[in-house]
Protein backbone atom coordinates (compact mmCIF):
# COMPACT_ATOMS: atom_id res chain seq x y z
CA UNK A 1 0.00 0.00 0.00
CA UNK A 2 2.02 2.92 -1.26
CA UNK A 3 0.70 6.21 -0.06
CA UNK A 4 0.72 9.39 -2.04
CA UNK A 5 -0.18 12.12 0.39
CA UNK A 6 0.38 14.97 -2.04
CA UNK A 7 -3.05 14.47 -3.55
CA UNK A 8 -6.25 15.10 -1.64
CA UNK A 9 -6.13 12.73 1.33
CA UNK A 10 -3.88 9.70 1.08
CA UNK A 11 -4.21 8.48 -2.47
CA UNK A 12 -3.86 4.91 -3.54
CA UNK A 13 -2.35 3.97 -6.91
CA UNK A 14 -5.84 2.98 -8.07
CA UNK A 15 -7.18 6.50 -7.60
CA UNK A 16 -9.05 5.71 -4.39
CA UNK A 17 -7.92 6.97 -0.98
CA UNK A 18 -7.28 5.56 2.49
CA UNK A 19 -9.90 7.97 3.83
CA UNK A 20 -12.52 6.36 1.61
CA UNK A 21 -11.49 2.93 2.86
CA UNK A 22 -11.78 4.16 6.47
CA UNK A 23 -15.23 5.55 5.71
CA UNK A 24 -16.37 2.28 4.08
CA UNK A 25 -15.02 0.25 7.00
CA UNK A 26 -17.05 2.45 9.34
CA UNK A 27 -20.32 2.03 7.47
CA UNK A 28 -19.68 -1.51 6.23
CA UNK A 29 -20.68 -0.43 2.71
CA UNK A 30 -18.06 -1.14 0.07
CA UNK A 31 -18.10 0.07 -3.52
CA UNK A 32 -17.84 -2.21 -6.50
CA UNK A 33 -14.33 -0.85 -7.12
CA UNK A 34 -13.15 -1.36 -3.57
CA UNK A 35 -14.28 -4.98 -3.55
CA UNK A 36 -12.37 -5.78 -6.73
CA UNK A 37 -9.27 -3.62 -6.32
CA UNK A 38 -6.08 -5.13 -4.87
CA UNK A 39 -4.80 -1.75 -3.61
CA UNK A 40 -8.05 -1.12 -1.80
CA UNK A 41 -7.93 -4.69 -0.42
CA UNK A 42 -4.51 -4.07 1.13
CA UNK A 43 -5.70 -0.74 2.51
CA UNK A 44 -8.82 -2.42 3.86
CA UNK A 45 -6.75 -5.05 5.62
CA UNK A 46 -4.62 -2.32 7.22
CA UNK A 47 -7.68 -0.36 8.32
CA UNK A 48 -9.30 -3.45 9.83
CA UNK A 49 -6.09 -4.45 11.59
CA UNK A 50 -5.76 -0.93 12.97
CA UNK A 51 -9.38 -0.86 14.12
CA UNK A 52 -9.05 -4.20 15.88
CA UNK A 53 -5.77 -3.23 17.51
CA UNK A 54 -7.33 0.07 18.60
CA UNK A 55 -10.14 -1.80 20.32
CA UNK A 56 -7.56 -3.99 22.06
CA UNK A 57 -5.69 -0.87 23.13
CA UNK A 58 -8.86 0.60 24.65
CA UNK A 59 -8.72 -2.37 27.01
CA UNK A 60 -5.04 -1.72 27.58
CA UNK A 61 -4.04 -4.20 30.27
CA UNK A 62 -0.83 -2.31 31.05
CA UNK A 63 -1.05 -1.23 34.68
CA UNK A 64 1.07 1.36 36.42
CA UNK A 65 3.53 -0.30 38.82
CA UNK A 66 1.82 -1.04 42.15
CA UNK A 67 4.06 1.25 44.20
CA UNK A 68 3.51 4.33 42.06
CA UNK A 69 0.65 5.84 44.06
CA UNK A 70 2.56 5.45 47.32
CA UNK A 71 5.70 6.95 45.86
CA UNK A 72 3.77 9.98 44.62
CA UNK A 73 2.08 10.43 47.99
CA UNK A 74 5.35 10.07 49.91
CA UNK A 75 6.92 12.78 47.75
CA UNK A 76 3.86 14.98 48.22
CA UNK A 77 3.88 14.53 52.00
CA UNK A 78 7.53 15.53 52.11
CA UNK A 79 6.56 18.82 50.47
CA UNK A 80 3.58 19.46 52.68
CA UNK A 81 3.72 22.96 53.99
CA UNK A 82 3.15 23.55 57.67
CA UNK A 83 0.35 26.00 56.87
CA UNK A 84 -1.91 27.98 59.17
CA UNK A 85 -2.67 26.77 62.65
CA UNK A 86 -5.39 27.34 65.21
CA UNK A 87 -4.58 27.62 68.91
CA UNK A 88 -6.12 25.08 71.24
CA UNK A 89 -6.73 25.74 74.93
CA UNK A 90 -3.88 24.15 76.94
CA UNK A 91 -1.96 24.56 80.19
CA UNK A 92 1.57 23.19 79.99
CA UNK A 93 2.61 24.97 76.83
CA UNK A 94 1.17 26.04 73.50
CA UNK A 95 -1.13 23.62 71.69
CA UNK A 96 -2.28 24.03 68.13
CA UNK A 97 -3.97 22.20 65.31
CA UNK A 98 -3.40 22.59 61.60
CA UNK A 99 -6.22 24.53 59.91
CA UNK A 100 -6.01 22.07 57.02
CA UNK A 101 -6.57 19.18 59.42
CA UNK A 102 -9.63 20.92 60.85
CA UNK A 103 -10.95 21.64 57.35
CA UNK A 104 -10.76 17.93 56.50
CA UNK A 105 -12.94 17.09 59.50
CA UNK A 106 -15.46 19.85 58.73
CA UNK A 107 -15.77 18.78 55.10
CA UNK A 108 -16.37 15.23 56.26
CA UNK A 109 -19.16 16.52 58.50
CA UNK A 110 -20.76 18.50 55.65
CA UNK A 111 -20.42 15.57 53.22
CA UNK A 112 -22.59 13.56 55.61
CA UNK A 113 -25.62 15.55 54.43
CA UNK A 114 -26.97 13.75 51.35
CA UNK A 115 -26.48 15.84 48.23
CA UNK A 116 -23.73 18.00 49.69
CA UNK A 117 -20.08 18.05 48.64
CA UNK A 118 -17.92 20.42 50.60
CA UNK A 119 -15.31 22.38 48.67
CA UNK A 120 -13.25 25.22 50.06
CA UNK A 121 -13.12 25.61 53.79
CA UNK A 122 -11.54 28.43 55.74
CA UNK A 123 -11.34 28.42 59.52
CA UNK A 124 -10.23 31.54 61.35
CA UNK A 125 -9.73 32.23 65.03
CA UNK A 126 -12.06 34.83 66.49
CA UNK A 127 -9.61 37.43 67.81
CA UNK A 128 -11.98 38.63 70.51
CA UNK A 129 -13.02 35.22 71.68
CA UNK A 130 -10.35 32.68 72.66
CA UNK A 131 -11.36 29.12 71.76
CA UNK A 132 -13.88 30.37 69.21
CA UNK A 133 -13.59 30.26 65.44
CA UNK A 134 -15.47 31.40 62.37
CA UNK A 135 -15.94 29.01 59.44
CA UNK A 136 -16.48 29.78 55.77
CA UNK A 137 -17.27 26.88 53.51
CA UNK A 138 -18.13 26.48 49.85
CA UNK A 139 -20.57 23.79 48.85
CA UNK A 140 -21.52 21.95 45.72
CA UNK A 141 -25.17 21.06 46.23
CA UNK A 142 -27.53 18.70 44.48
CA UNK A 143 -30.47 20.74 43.30
CA UNK A 144 -33.96 19.30 43.45
CA UNK A 145 -36.11 22.33 44.08
CA UNK A 146 -35.83 25.67 45.84
CA UNK A 147 -37.55 24.10 48.83
CA UNK A 148 -34.90 21.44 49.45
CA UNK A 149 -31.91 23.75 49.68
CA UNK A 150 -32.50 25.74 52.90
CA UNK A 151 -33.04 22.67 55.10
CA UNK A 152 -29.93 21.14 53.56
CA UNK A 153 -27.89 24.18 54.48
CA UNK A 154 -29.31 24.20 58.02
CA UNK A 155 -28.26 20.60 58.42
CA UNK A 156 -24.76 21.34 57.11
CA UNK A 157 -24.44 24.24 59.55
CA UNK A 158 -25.56 22.05 62.44
CA UNK A 159 -23.22 19.18 61.56
CA UNK A 160 -20.22 21.42 60.93
CA UNK A 161 -20.69 23.17 64.28
CA UNK A 162 -21.14 19.79 66.00
CA UNK A 163 -17.93 18.44 64.45
CA UNK A 164 -16.06 21.57 65.48
CA UNK A 165 -17.10 20.95 69.07
CA UNK A 166 -16.97 17.16 69.11
CA UNK A 167 -13.99 16.35 66.94
CA UNK A 168 -11.85 19.43 67.39
CA UNK A 169 -12.86 21.00 70.69
CA UNK A 170 -13.37 24.58 69.54
CA UNK A 171 -16.59 26.59 69.35
CA UNK A 172 -17.85 27.78 65.98
CA UNK A 173 -19.43 31.19 66.46
CA UNK A 174 -20.15 31.59 62.75
CA UNK A 175 -20.68 29.10 59.93
CA UNK A 176 -20.95 30.97 56.62
CA UNK A 177 -21.95 28.76 53.73
CA UNK A 178 -21.62 29.62 50.07
CA UNK A 179 -23.14 27.57 47.29
CA UNK A 180 -20.48 27.50 44.60
CA UNK A 181 -21.96 24.82 42.38
CA UNK A 182 -25.21 22.96 41.78
CA UNK A 183 -25.55 19.51 40.34
CA UNK A 184 -28.37 17.21 39.31
CA UNK A 185 -28.57 13.65 40.49
CA UNK A 186 -26.15 12.11 38.07
CA UNK A 187 -25.39 8.58 37.02
CA UNK A 188 -22.51 7.24 39.01
CA UNK A 189 -22.98 10.02 41.53
CA UNK A 190 -23.23 9.44 45.21
CA UNK A 191 -25.87 7.18 46.64
CA UNK A 192 -27.97 8.88 49.23
CA UNK B 1 28.99 8.32 80.15
CA UNK B 2 32.29 9.96 79.28
CA UNK B 3 31.21 12.26 76.51
CA UNK B 4 32.21 15.88 76.00
CA UNK B 5 29.68 18.56 77.09
CA UNK B 6 28.09 18.82 73.65
CA UNK B 7 27.60 15.08 73.58
CA UNK B 8 26.22 15.25 77.10
CA UNK B 9 23.53 17.73 76.04
CA UNK B 10 22.67 15.69 73.00
CA UNK B 11 22.31 12.45 74.93
CA UNK B 12 20.09 14.20 77.46
CA UNK B 13 17.96 15.69 74.70
CA UNK B 14 17.56 12.34 73.02
CA UNK B 15 16.80 10.59 76.33
CA UNK B 16 14.07 13.11 77.12
CA UNK B 17 12.74 12.90 73.57
CA UNK B 18 12.44 9.12 73.86
CA UNK B 19 10.44 9.56 77.07
CA UNK B 20 8.18 12.22 75.55
CA UNK B 21 7.62 10.21 72.37
CA UNK B 22 6.68 7.06 74.27
CA UNK B 23 4.24 8.94 76.51
CA UNK B 24 2.64 10.78 73.57
CA UNK B 25 2.25 7.61 71.53
CA UNK B 26 0.55 5.88 74.46
CA UNK B 27 -1.99 8.67 74.92
CA UNK B 28 -5.51 7.55 73.92
CA UNK B 29 -6.54 9.29 70.70
CA UNK B 30 -3.00 9.61 69.37
CA UNK B 31 -2.63 7.68 66.11
CA UNK B 32 1.06 8.38 65.57
CA UNK B 33 3.73 11.02 65.83
CA UNK B 34 4.40 13.19 62.80
CA UNK B 35 8.07 13.48 61.83
CA UNK B 36 9.35 16.23 59.60
CA UNK B 37 7.60 19.27 61.02
CA UNK B 38 10.28 20.14 63.54
CA UNK B 39 13.01 19.75 60.98
CA UNK B 40 14.88 16.59 60.18
CA UNK B 41 17.31 15.16 62.68
CA UNK B 42 20.65 16.70 62.02
CA UNK B 43 23.29 14.24 61.01
CA UNK B 44 25.54 15.71 63.70
CA UNK B 45 23.06 14.94 66.45
CA UNK B 46 22.75 11.40 65.24
CA UNK B 47 26.51 10.92 65.07
CA UNK B 48 27.10 12.45 68.50
CA UNK B 49 24.46 10.22 69.97
CA UNK B 50 25.74 7.05 68.40
CA UNK B 51 29.34 7.84 69.39
CA UNK B 52 28.40 8.70 72.98
CA UNK B 53 26.14 5.71 73.58
CA UNK B 54 27.24 3.11 71.07
CA UNK B 55 23.57 2.52 70.31
CA UNK B 56 21.39 3.08 67.25
CA UNK B 57 19.62 6.41 67.16
CA UNK B 58 16.10 5.86 68.52
CA UNK B 59 12.89 6.73 66.69
CA UNK B 60 11.95 10.13 68.05
CA UNK B 61 10.56 11.55 64.81
CA UNK B 62 7.87 14.10 65.64
CA UNK B 63 9.52 15.13 68.92
CA UNK B 64 12.11 17.80 69.50
CA UNK B 65 13.73 18.58 72.82
CA UNK B 66 15.91 21.67 73.17
CA UNK B 67 18.02 22.33 76.24
CA UNK B 68 18.93 25.86 77.13
CA UNK B 69 19.65 27.68 80.38
CA UNK B 70 19.21 24.49 82.40
CA UNK B 71 15.66 23.94 81.17
CA UNK B 72 14.09 21.74 78.51
CA UNK B 73 11.55 22.73 75.89
CA UNK B 74 9.63 19.85 74.33
CA UNK B 75 7.74 20.04 71.04
CA UNK B 76 5.56 17.20 69.80
CA UNK B 77 3.79 16.90 66.44
CA UNK B 78 1.14 14.23 66.23
CA UNK B 79 -1.85 12.82 64.41
CA UNK B 80 -5.06 12.30 66.36
CA UNK B 81 -8.01 9.99 65.82
CA UNK B 82 -11.20 11.88 64.87
CA UNK B 83 -13.20 9.72 67.27
CA UNK B 84 -11.53 11.72 70.05
CA UNK B 85 -11.78 15.43 70.64
CA UNK B 86 -8.52 16.82 69.34
CA UNK B 87 -8.13 19.53 71.99
CA UNK B 88 -8.50 17.00 74.84
CA UNK B 89 -6.01 14.65 73.22
CA UNK B 90 -3.54 17.54 72.95
CA UNK B 91 -3.89 18.34 76.65
CA UNK B 92 -3.61 14.67 77.67
CA UNK B 93 -0.52 14.17 75.49
CA UNK B 94 1.03 17.31 76.98
CA UNK B 95 0.43 16.08 80.52
CA UNK B 96 1.69 12.55 79.79
CA UNK B 97 4.81 13.85 78.06
CA UNK B 98 5.51 16.31 80.88
CA UNK B 99 5.29 13.53 83.48
CA UNK B 100 7.50 11.19 81.47
CA UNK B 101 10.12 13.86 80.76
CA UNK B 102 10.18 14.87 84.43
CA UNK B 103 10.78 11.26 85.42
CA UNK B 104 13.46 10.73 82.78
CA UNK B 105 15.27 13.95 83.73
CA UNK B 106 15.56 12.90 87.37
CA UNK B 107 16.00 15.11 90.40
CA UNK B 108 19.15 16.90 89.22
CA UNK B 109 18.23 16.97 85.54
CA UNK B 110 16.99 19.99 83.61
CA UNK B 111 13.66 21.42 84.61
CA UNK B 112 10.83 21.41 82.12
CA UNK B 113 10.01 24.77 80.58
CA UNK B 114 7.07 23.79 78.36
CA UNK B 115 5.57 21.03 76.24
CA UNK B 116 4.16 22.28 72.94
CA UNK B 117 1.80 20.02 71.05
CA UNK B 118 0.88 20.47 67.41
CA UNK B 119 -1.79 18.35 65.73
CA UNK B 120 -0.84 18.05 62.07
CA UNK B 121 -3.66 15.77 61.03
CA UNK B 122 -6.94 14.47 62.41
CA UNK B 123 -7.35 11.00 60.99
CA UNK B 124 -10.81 10.05 59.78
CA UNK B 125 -9.83 6.43 59.21
CA UNK B 126 -11.42 5.22 62.43
CA UNK B 127 -14.66 7.06 61.65
CA UNK B 128 -14.82 5.79 58.09
CA UNK B 129 -13.95 2.17 58.82
CA UNK B 130 -15.22 1.46 62.30
CA UNK B 131 -18.57 2.11 63.91
CA UNK B 132 -18.71 5.66 65.21
CA UNK B 133 -18.25 5.86 68.94
CA UNK B 134 -21.45 6.74 70.77
CA UNK C 1 -20.04 12.58 69.62
CA UNK C 2 -21.02 15.00 66.87
CA UNK C 3 -24.06 13.34 65.38
CA UNK C 4 -26.84 14.35 67.72
CA UNK C 5 -30.44 13.32 67.13
CA UNK C 6 -29.93 9.56 67.46
CA UNK C 7 -29.78 9.02 63.70
CA UNK C 8 -27.35 6.49 62.43
CA UNK C 9 -24.41 8.20 60.92
CA UNK C 10 -24.99 8.47 57.20
CA UNK C 11 -21.43 7.99 56.04
CA UNK C 12 -20.38 10.68 53.62
CA UNK C 13 -19.70 9.57 50.08
CA UNK C 14 -16.21 8.12 49.81
CA UNK C 15 -13.77 10.49 48.14
CA UNK C 16 -13.59 8.10 45.19
CA UNK C 17 -17.00 9.21 43.87
CA UNK C 18 -16.47 12.94 44.28
CA UNK C 19 -16.18 15.03 41.12
CA UNK C 20 -12.80 16.38 39.97
CA UNK C 21 -13.67 19.99 40.78
CA UNK C 22 -14.45 19.14 44.40
CA UNK C 23 -11.32 17.02 44.80
CA UNK C 24 -9.10 19.68 43.21
CA UNK C 25 -10.38 22.44 45.51
CA UNK C 26 -9.80 20.20 48.51
CA UNK C 27 -6.36 19.11 47.39
CA UNK C 28 -5.42 22.73 46.74
CA UNK C 29 -6.17 23.43 50.40
CA UNK C 30 -3.84 20.64 51.51
CA UNK C 31 -6.30 17.74 51.75
CA UNK C 32 -4.03 14.78 50.98
CA UNK C 33 -6.87 12.24 50.80
CA UNK C 34 -8.45 14.32 48.03
CA UNK C 35 -5.19 14.46 46.11
CA UNK C 36 -4.66 10.74 46.57
CA UNK C 37 -8.13 10.12 45.11
CA UNK C 38 -7.15 12.17 42.05
CA UNK C 39 -3.92 10.23 41.58
CA UNK C 40 -5.79 6.95 41.96
CA UNK C 41 -8.35 8.12 39.39
CA UNK C 42 -5.89 9.18 36.69
CA UNK C 43 -2.63 7.28 37.22
CA UNK C 44 -3.68 4.40 34.96
CA UNK C 45 -4.68 6.65 32.05
CA UNK C 46 -1.61 8.85 32.31
CA UNK C 47 0.69 5.84 32.62
CA UNK C 48 -0.86 4.16 29.59
CA UNK C 49 -0.56 7.33 27.51
CA UNK C 50 3.11 7.66 28.49
CA UNK C 51 3.74 3.96 27.87
CA UNK C 52 2.30 4.05 24.35
CA UNK C 53 4.04 7.34 23.65
CA UNK C 54 7.50 6.20 24.79
CA UNK C 55 7.21 2.41 24.46
CA UNK C 56 9.32 2.19 27.59
CA UNK C 57 7.85 1.27 30.96
CA UNK C 58 10.60 2.95 32.96
CA UNK C 59 10.12 6.23 31.12
CA UNK C 60 6.34 5.91 31.45
CA UNK C 61 6.67 5.41 35.19
CA UNK C 62 9.00 8.39 35.61
CA UNK C 63 6.76 10.63 33.56
CA UNK C 64 3.62 9.58 35.43
CA UNK C 65 5.29 10.24 38.76
CA UNK C 66 6.56 13.63 37.63
CA UNK C 67 3.20 14.67 36.20
CA UNK C 68 1.45 14.11 39.53
CA UNK C 69 4.19 15.77 41.53
CA UNK C 70 4.01 18.82 39.25
CA UNK C 71 0.22 18.69 39.59
CA UNK C 72 0.56 18.90 43.35
CA UNK C 73 2.92 21.87 43.14
CA UNK C 74 0.85 23.69 40.53
CA UNK C 75 -2.58 23.03 42.04
CA UNK C 76 -2.93 26.68 43.07
CA UNK C 77 -2.49 27.64 39.41
CA UNK C 78 -5.02 25.19 37.96
CA UNK C 79 -7.68 27.84 37.55
CA UNK C 80 -10.60 25.79 36.35
CA UNK C 81 -10.72 23.01 38.89
CA UNK C 82 -12.91 20.97 36.54
CA UNK C 83 -10.26 21.14 33.81
CA UNK C 84 -7.81 19.11 35.88
CA UNK C 85 -7.79 16.07 33.60
CA UNK C 86 -7.01 18.26 30.58
CA UNK C 87 -4.15 19.78 32.52
CA UNK C 88 -2.79 16.30 33.35
CA UNK C 89 -3.00 15.19 29.73
CA UNK C 90 -1.30 18.35 28.53
CA UNK C 91 1.54 18.03 31.02
CA UNK C 92 2.00 14.32 30.32
CA UNK C 93 1.97 14.82 26.55
CA UNK C 94 4.51 17.62 26.74
CA UNK C 95 6.78 15.58 29.00
CA UNK C 96 6.62 12.68 26.56
CA UNK C 97 7.34 14.89 23.56
CA UNK C 98 10.29 16.52 25.36
CA UNK C 99 11.72 13.13 26.23
CA UNK C 100 11.29 11.84 22.69
CA UNK C 101 13.00 14.90 21.23
CA UNK C 102 16.06 14.09 23.31
CA UNK C 103 15.94 10.46 22.34
CA UNK C 104 17.17 8.99 19.06
CA UNK C 105 14.39 8.05 16.67
CA UNK C 106 13.12 4.53 17.24
CA UNK C 107 14.65 4.38 20.69
CA UNK C 108 14.52 1.57 23.14
CA UNK C 109 11.29 -0.41 22.90
CA UNK C 110 11.29 -2.47 26.03
CA UNK C 111 9.86 -5.89 26.63
CA UNK C 112 7.20 -4.77 29.04
CA UNK C 113 5.48 -2.30 26.75
CA UNK C 114 5.22 -5.06 24.18
CA UNK C 115 4.26 -7.94 26.43
CA UNK C 116 0.86 -6.90 27.66
CA UNK C 117 -0.49 -10.30 28.58
CA UNK C 118 -3.00 -10.34 31.34
CA UNK C 119 -4.86 -13.15 33.06
CA UNK C 120 -8.01 -13.83 31.11
CA UNK C 121 -10.81 -16.34 30.88
CA UNK C 122 -9.96 -16.79 27.23
CA UNK C 123 -6.18 -17.15 26.90
CA UNK C 124 -6.28 -17.38 23.12
CA UNK C 125 -8.32 -14.20 22.81
CA UNK C 126 -6.03 -12.46 25.30
CA UNK C 127 -2.93 -13.54 23.42
CA UNK C 128 -4.44 -12.22 20.21
CA UNK C 129 -5.30 -8.86 21.80
CA UNK C 130 -1.88 -8.68 23.37
CA UNK C 131 -0.18 -9.31 20.02
CA UNK C 132 -2.35 -6.63 18.40
CA UNK C 133 -1.44 -4.09 21.06
CA UNK C 134 2.23 -4.97 20.65
CA UNK C 135 2.05 -4.53 16.87
CA UNK C 136 0.22 -1.23 17.26
CA UNK C 137 2.73 -0.01 19.82
CA UNK C 138 5.50 -0.79 17.40
CA UNK C 139 3.69 0.90 14.53
CA UNK C 140 3.13 3.97 16.73
CA UNK C 141 6.88 4.29 17.18
CA UNK C 142 7.23 4.68 13.40
CA UNK C 143 5.10 7.80 13.06
CA UNK C 144 6.20 11.18 14.39
CA UNK C 145 5.79 11.76 18.14
CA UNK C 146 3.41 14.65 17.40
CA UNK C 147 1.17 12.44 15.25
CA UNK C 148 1.41 9.66 17.83
CA UNK C 149 0.27 12.05 20.57
CA UNK C 150 -2.71 13.24 18.55
CA UNK C 151 -3.69 9.71 17.58
CA UNK C 152 -3.44 8.36 21.15
CA UNK C 153 -5.31 11.28 22.70
CA UNK C 154 -8.14 10.93 20.19
CA UNK C 155 -8.42 7.17 19.63
CA UNK C 156 -7.26 5.72 22.97
CA UNK C 157 -8.23 8.51 25.37
CA UNK C 158 -11.30 9.98 23.69
CA UNK C 159 -10.27 13.61 24.06
CA UNK C 160 -12.07 16.16 21.89
CA UNK C 161 -10.40 17.88 18.92
CA UNK C 162 -10.59 21.19 20.77
CA UNK C 163 -8.92 19.75 23.84
CA UNK C 164 -6.21 18.00 21.82
CA UNK C 165 -5.57 21.28 20.03
CA UNK C 166 -5.00 22.97 23.41
CA UNK C 167 -2.84 20.08 24.61
CA UNK C 168 -0.45 20.14 21.65
CA UNK C 169 -0.74 23.87 21.05
CA UNK C 170 -2.33 24.01 17.61
CA UNK C 171 -5.76 24.46 15.99
CA UNK C 172 -8.55 21.84 15.91
CA UNK C 173 -8.21 21.93 12.12
CA UNK C 174 -4.54 21.02 12.32
CA UNK C 175 -5.41 18.25 14.76
CA UNK C 176 -7.83 16.75 12.25
CA UNK C 177 -5.15 16.82 9.56
CA UNK C 178 -2.52 15.28 11.82
CA UNK C 179 -4.96 12.60 12.93
CA UNK C 180 -5.85 11.68 9.34
CA UNK C 181 -2.17 11.34 8.45
CA UNK C 182 -1.52 9.26 11.56
CA UNK C 183 -4.42 6.93 10.82
CA UNK C 184 -3.40 6.43 7.19
CA UNK C 185 0.19 5.69 8.13
CA UNK C 186 -0.80 3.35 10.94
CA UNK C 187 -3.17 1.52 8.60
CA UNK C 188 -0.32 1.11 6.14
CA UNK C 189 2.02 -0.17 8.85
CA UNK C 190 -0.64 -2.54 10.18
CA UNK C 191 -1.52 -3.92 6.73
CA UNK C 192 1.73 -5.88 6.70
CA UNK C 193 1.19 -7.34 10.16
CA UNK C 194 -0.09 -10.83 10.70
Amino acid sequence: MALDSTVQGHGLPCGGSVEEVFASAETGRWTEHQLGCEHCAVARRGVEMLNEATLALLDDPAEPPPGLLDRVMTAVRAELRRGDTLDLPALLGPASVSSQAVAVVLRWAADGVPGVRARHCRVEADPENPGAVGIRMGLSVRYESTATVPPMLDEVRRRVAAAMAGQVGLVATRVDLEMVDLWDAEPGGEST
Amino acid sequence: MSAEPVGQDVTTEVRLAVAAAGAARATPGVVRLQPGLWGLVQQLTRELWERATGQCYPDVGGVRVSLGGGAATVEIALVTDARFEAASVAVAAQRAAADAVGLAAGADGPELRSVAVHISEISLTGLLNGAPSA
Amino acid sequence: MGQAGGRTLAGPAPTGVLDDATLVVRAREGDLAAFEALVARYQRRIYQLALRMTANSGDAEDITQEVFLIAWRRLPEVEQAAAFSGWLYRTATNRCLNLLRRRKPLGELDEESMATSTPSADPQRAAQASAQVAALTEALQRITPEQRAVWLLREAHDRSYEEIARIVGTSPQAVRGRLARARAQLAELMSSWR
